[in-house]
């Protein structure tokens, strides 16, 4: 029997520059040469743990993914976030020793950040296919993905709903393309923003009385 | 050739003309910022202090443009495009890559509830930064109204540095279906 794994297709272009006529492959640090980066920075700030997740990858340009599940409390939680002499995984272990309700992984040649508890069904939907061809903001994929049918039955089976996706985000100074065949939602996100390059993607969803929401930024 | 005190060290110092001598600047991550003299010590004869090594501290953005608001396609979102530049405390951007953290408070919905957007680390590229403003949605929702404030901070090495530039950001939609973004921007 076939391993579904092998089923699973994806390809991120954005990665290929062509130069003088010839196509060159730009040679990327590994992960585990990015976690033992230095994160540089001297301040001390009180953020939410995802918030702590995203400063910590944003400030040497590392792509991944965050997921928080809210109730009618929101997240008031808070925890000090300080750079300084720390490398990208000292950073990534303390904020999930703060804060035992979340746990990070390498997935997909990115870093997730993931509830302790488990993935959220919704993120384990398998998407058919899905292509998004020379865009430059990562978030003009999230309306695409949520209108595929199969996402969209897994919303309705769910009882979810889509939410209001705010964000202040810069694009990509190259388009980029991605390709997903046979994925899931959270493997198709991790494929954007390795295609991106150094995007962060962030998935809310939120249980509020009966309002059950999804919310997915780049 | 030598910068008085210890913010900057000069090393490898190299003939490359007549008129010319190439130097290796190293800059302390705690180097006092504008001009620093620079002195050069040759057969016994001092140079003047006419030459200076001046340290850039990156100290605000500039908003050089801001687009009209742009309709999301295939979806009831809208956006608009902001240009900025990266200046140092002359006003001269900064031409190095760097990267901007932003930073977000005050937060407020109308209704109350929304998500708050996830603060970004921009790359400034060249002193360039580009920002996309606004939101997403498959369908149309009820009017809301979202705003905040954002500042901006930039770290170079071990040093964080706070930018004194802040922009007063709403985005939503009204009762009568119209879209808007509004950036205001405050610049000292």
């Amino acid at each position: 029997m076939r391993n579904l794994k092998s089923l699973t297709i994806c390809f991120a272009i954005g990665l290929v520059i062509a130069v003088s006529g010839q196509t060159t492959q730009i040679a990327k640090p590994s992960i585990d040469e990015t976690l033992e980066r230095s994160l540089g920075g001297n301040e001390v700030d009180y953020s939410s743990t995802t918030d702590a997740f995203h400063k910590s990858l944003g400030r040497i340009g590392m792509a991944g993914g965050s997921v928080r599940i809210l109730d009618c409390n929101g997240d008031y939680f808070k925890q000090a976030w300080s750079p300084l002499n720390k490398t990208l995984r000292q950073a990534l272990d303390t904020i999930v020793e703060n804060d035992p309700r979340y746990r990070w992984q390498v997935a997909d040649g990115v870093i997730n950040l993931l509830p302790a508890a488990g993935e959220p069904a919704f993120l384990k939907t398998r998407i058919v296919e899905f292509r998004a061809e020379n865009i430059t903001l990562a978030m003009d994929t999230v309306t695409p993905l949520l209108k595929l049918p199969e996402v969209q039955k897994a919303m309705d089976d769910l009882n979810l709903k889509p939410g209001i996706a705010g964000f202040i985000t810069s694009p990509s100074r190259k388009p980029f393309s991605v390709e997903c065949k046979g994925m899931t939602l959270r493997q198709a996100l991790n494929a954007i923003v390795r295609a991106q390059g150094r995007g962060v993607w962030g998935y809310v969803e939120t249980h509020c009385y009966q309002q059950n929401e999804v919310i997915i930024t780049f | 050739m030598t910068v008085p005190g210890t913010d900057i060290s000069v090393k490898d110092v190299i003939v490359g003309s007549t008129t010319e001598l190439l130097a290796t600047f190293t800059v302390s991550a705690s180097a006092t910022g504008g001009n620093h003299a620079v002195t050069v010590k040759a057969k016994g004869q001092t140079s003047d202090n006419s030459v200076t090594f001046f340290v850039q501290i990156p100290t605000k953005i500039r908003r050089d443009s801001i687009s009209a608001l742009q309709n999301e396609t295939g979806g009831c979102g809208a956006t608009k495009t902001l240009n900025y530049s990266l200046l140092d405390q002359a006003g001269v951007v900064i031409s190095e890559d760097l990267t901007v953290d932003e930073v977000l408070s005050d937060f407020t919905s109308d209704p109350s509830g929304l998500q708050q957007p996830d603060p970004k680390h921009p790359p400034a590229n060249a002193g360039h930064l580009v920002d996309e403003v606004g939101y997403r949605i498959p369908t149309c929702p009820p009017p809301f109204t979202i705003s905040l404030t954002q500042k901006f901070t930039v770290t170079v090495g071990q040093t964080t540095y706070n930018l004194t530039t802040t922009n007063s950001v709403s985005y939503g939609r009204d009762a009568s279906g119209n879209k808007f973004v509004t950036v205001t921007n405050t610049t000292p």
